[in-house]
């Protein structure tokens, strides 16, 4: 038997012969291949979850790391950093309380340097924890 | 103690398909328990021998399993999981370095009918056995269009093949399975 499909006489797209024929094909089941597969994923999520708690260690690591050395800084540059900023202060209130508003201003560039550079410092560190 | 579905193996199948989604092992495998009958089969269909079919189901199976995060309603489960076959499926295939794309000259393959072994030339055989005789880019064509009921521009969706291949492959494929298994007159 020949099938000859052309323009004139295309072939059906859906084929009800063919699709019958599909349909009677039994569809292979056991056990054997649910527990194969149970298997796998359970080895998988065991894998999933050790890196987890690999990657959970290694940013406390991390993190306490970063906190020394915020810490060590902080106890090394604060009281300077705190005094200069106290100093500007003073300075740029004298200045202004005398009537002088531009070396008010330049006695407080410093103060607002350092406060710029915390705040800009904090986004920057906040921004970093949030990713 | 075990939280999740009481009774999986009662439970509706988007019950399943929700609980697994909440990484429920227990569900997902009663969904391999209900749905490997039709993958494997769908597989064996598509491959040349059914050790490789087996294999690339359980492939599936892990791939839906990674990205059940990625299927957005119980409903759109079988679609979103033929896909993932047919995309195990044609990943296999590129690893192997097939190309389903080449359209095998009809004359070569049905002459080669004359070769076959009594039981299967000029004689009813059975669909398995005529699908292997197919190339692998008409079996792939053949099994979604008349085994799954997909149409044309679906399967060009699925495979990424173009239009004018899977029709020539459907058209190509047709003929010579409805050769095969149809009985000469004598």
């Amino acid at each position: 038997m020949c099938y000859h499909w052309n323009e004139r006489n295309p072939m059906p797209e859906h084929d009800p012969d063919l699709k019958r024929a599909f349909a009677l094909v039994d569809d292979p089941v056991d056990d054997g291949f649910t527990v194969a597969v149970s298997t796998r994923v359970a080895r998988k999520e065991r894998v999933r979850s050790a890196g987890r708690w690999a990657q959970f260690g290694a940013i406390m690591v991390a993190g306490a790391a970063v906190a020394y050395g915020v810490v060590g800084a902080a106890q090394s540059l604060g009281p300077t950093l705190m005094g200069e900023v106290g100093l500007g202060l003073a300075q740029a209130h004298g200045a202004l309380a005398g009537g002088s508003l531009s070396a008010g201003l330049g006695a407080a560039v410093i103060p607002l340097f350092i406060a710029v550079a915390a705040g800009v410092g904090g986004l920057a560190v906040a921004r970093a924890t949030v990713d | 103690m075990r939280r999740g579905l009481p009774n999986p193996g009662s439970a509706p199948e988007a019950a399943l398909i929700l609980a697994a989604q909440a990484r429920d092992q227990v569900a997902f495998a009663e969904l391999v328990r209900r749905r490997q009958g039709w993958l494997r089969s769908l597989l064996r269909r598509m491959c040349r021998n059914d050790a490789e079919a087996d294999d690339l189901a359980q492939e599936a199976f892990i791939r839906a399993w990674d990205r059940l995060g990625d299927l957005e309603t119980p409903a759109a489960f079988p679609g979103w999981f033929r896909r993932v076959a047919v995309t195990t499926f044609l990943m296999a295939r590129r690893r192997q370095k097939a190309n389903l794309d080449s359209i095998d000259d009809e004359t070569v393959q049905i002459a080669s009918e004359d070769s076959l072994p009594d039981s299967i030339a000029g004689a009813r055989i059975d669909l398995q056995r005529a699908l292997q005789r197919l190339s692998d880019g008409e079996r792939l064509c053949v099994t979604l269009n008349h085994g799954e009921g997909m149409s044309h521009a679906e399967i060009v969706d699925l495979t990424g093949m173009a239009l004018g291949t899977v029709k020539s492959h459907c058209q190509r494929g047709t003929e010579k399975l409805r050769r095969m298994l149809t009985p000469e007159k004598a």
